[in-house]
């Protein structure tokens, strides 16, 4: 288990990566947050409430973050799958829920830190920061948003063999999810069909609860239930899947 | 004593796509044991269900008295296999790839390091130990995943197609490579190629597979039970002939004219008078007449049919 976390961290930072995990939540923030609440509106109504922009931003930034792992780990674990790597794993006495373990933990740090980050950039540039009480719900859902689209893409990853597929599958999944949500704007005061897709979005839950406790507003119960609902059935598809794909 | 031992395994994908069936076969203690056959006879089938990768659909094999059906984890303790792909991080070093993966079977932190140096002076590698696997060459990537397959000692290593996409220097010295490692280790040795000479330097025995097993024997053993002879024809001038019509000989099964020499795969030599005979009523000039061994390939061809 400690030598896949490694692995994990040793492929995970590089440079590039590293570089790639503070770009795009700072261009977020900067370059569309900042233009958005400078040129457009400085604030914005959230259940009710006038909150700034930048910070309303942040929250749907972090969950954008958990939904780009949807991404990853589908190509990741596409690729142990071409290159036999897990196969070689199991060959070597090694359960593949250690190794399902081992990404989730790395990728949670990483998700941590970007956390830790835009938090303190949303401060920096809004004056608005979090209780811990807050924070620590946050991290939660953010943990919650991250099983699903781990556990989805790694299905993907295991089933997909076409690479075709596979930037189809992602280009179709990233992109309306990322904005047919409540992340960058007020889904309640979008029109009726935006409204009615967004809440088809697992990411719109997320993003809301995350949001939520940012503002340390009221959690929705059937929210969380929805998103709680849909992890447990996506990471049940997952252990099936691991299951057939090690029992060929 | 036996170390593997299979006994008709069979595996059938979709409930009718036959890959393997009724599979048999004993490997001895630091025997290298040859799966051989053309592409989709199942070898590759057949390693995936002796590494407990993929489970039988009929039949079972015991790798050091363990079947591969109930005692998965005590078989992993003591098996190495080595893919066709090369299932490496790209991305990382060659150090980083031997040091997790030395780690990953159990090598404690204080030998990791020693061990690494060791296989890479062994391999001649020591001066691309930091370099990242993804700008090797692929005859070097191969080498690192040999480096790797013989890091730490097991009963029993799976190569599948060790050699695959070498060029022919590549291949010699990966085959001089893996025959001195593993007379290191003393480990039996199951190769799945469908390169002949591959099998002939390598392989004390060999099994020959379409699907079904065809024939098993030692690679001297099988050219003898085939009965195959070449008889090589050196010609002073090959005219407009195309020798088809010595197919017509029942007996020879093949024929190839290359550099002025014709070389009449039969199974029976005596055929030589025949074969010479219709050469001359073609009014073709004989300079040389020889019998020649033939290779492992020829027995492959004929074992699979091809003329």
């Amino acid at each position: 288990m400690l030598a896949l976390i490694w692995r994990e961290y040793k492929l995970g930072t590089t440079a590039y990566l590293l570089i790639s995990y503070i770009l795009t939540p700072t261009i977020y923030l900067i370059i569309f947050a900042l233009t958005v609440s400078t040129s457009i509106a400085p604030t914005i109504i959230y259940q009710g409430l006038y909150v700034n922009y930048i910070s309303f931003i942040a929250a749907g930034i972090i969950g954008i973050q958990t939904l780009s792992m949807f991404n990853q780990s589908f190509a990741i674990t596409r690729l142990d799958v071409i290159t036999n790597f897990l196969t070689v794993l199991m060959t070597s006495n090694i359960k593949l829920y250690k190794y399902v373990l081992a990404r989730i933990l790395t990728i949670y740090s990483v998700l941590f830190t970007q956390f830790v980050y835009v938090v303190f950039l949303a401060y920096i540039l809004s004056g608005y920061f979090p209780s811990i009480l807050g924070a620590c719900l946050a991290l939660t859902f953010m943990f919650i948003g991250l099983l699903f689209w781990f556990s989805l893409g790694t299905i993907c990853g295991l089933h997909i063999k076409n690479e075709l597929t596979r930037d189809i599958v992602m280009l179709m999944v990233s992109t309306p999810a990322t904005f047919l949500s409540s992340s960058l704007y007020n889904l309640d005061q979008a029109p009726q069909i935006i409204k009615m897709l967004g809440y088809l979005n697992p990411l719109t839950y997320i993003v809301n609860l995350i949001r939520s406790s940012y503002f340390g507003l009221t959690i929705e119960l059937t929210e969380l239930l929805t998103l709680v609902t849909i992890t447990s059935l996506t990471l049940f598809f997952l252990a099936r899947s691991i299951h057939k794909f090690a029992i060929k | 004593m036996n170390i593997i031992e299979a006994v008709s395994l069979t595996k059938i994908y979709d409930g009718s796509i036959k890959a393997v069936e009724d599979l048999s076969f004993r490997v001895k203690k630091g025997e290298i044991f040859g799966l051989l056959g053309p592409n989709g006879a199942g070898k590759t089938t057949t390693i995936g269900m002796l590494t407990t990768i993929i489970k039988p659909t009929d039949g079972t094999a015991y790798i050091c008295g363990y079947n591969i059906q109930t005692d998965k984890d005590e078989i992993r303790k003591r098996i190495i296999l080595v893919p066709q792909e090369p299932a490496m991080d790209l991305f990382l070093s060659v150090y980083d790839n031997l040091y997790f993966y030395a780690w990953l079977q159990g090598v404690p932190k204080a030998l990791r390091r020693n061990l690494i140096l060791n296989i890479l002076n062994e391999l001649e590698l020591t001066d691309k130990i930091n370099s990242q696997v993804i700008s090797l060459s692929t005859g070097l990537q191969r080498k690192v995943q040999l480096a790797r397959a013989f890091l730490v000692k097991r009963d029993v290593i799976f190569l599948d197609e060790p050699t695959l996409g070498l060029d022919p220097i590549g291949k010699m010295k990966a085959w001089d490579l893996i025959k001195r490692l593993i007379k290191n280790d003393r480990a039996s040795v199951i190769i799945a190629t469908n390169d002949m000479r591959e099998a002939e330097v390598l392989c004390d025995r060999v099994l020959m597979l379409k699907t079904k097993p065809i024939i098993v024997g030692d690679v001297g053993e099988l050219k003898k039970i085939r009965g195959l002879t070449i008889i090589r024809l050196s010609l002073k001038d090959k005219g407009k002939s195309d020798f088809s019509f010595l197919g017509d000989i029942n007996g020879v099964l093949k024929t190839e004219y290359k550099n002025g020499n014709l070389d009449v795969t039969v199974n029976d030599p005596s055929l030589v008078h025949e074969i010479v005979s219709q050469l001359i009523d073609r009014k073709l000039v004989l300079l040389k007449v020889q019998t020649v061994e033939p290779s492992i390939e020829d027995v492959f061809l004929l074992t699979f049919g091809v003329k």
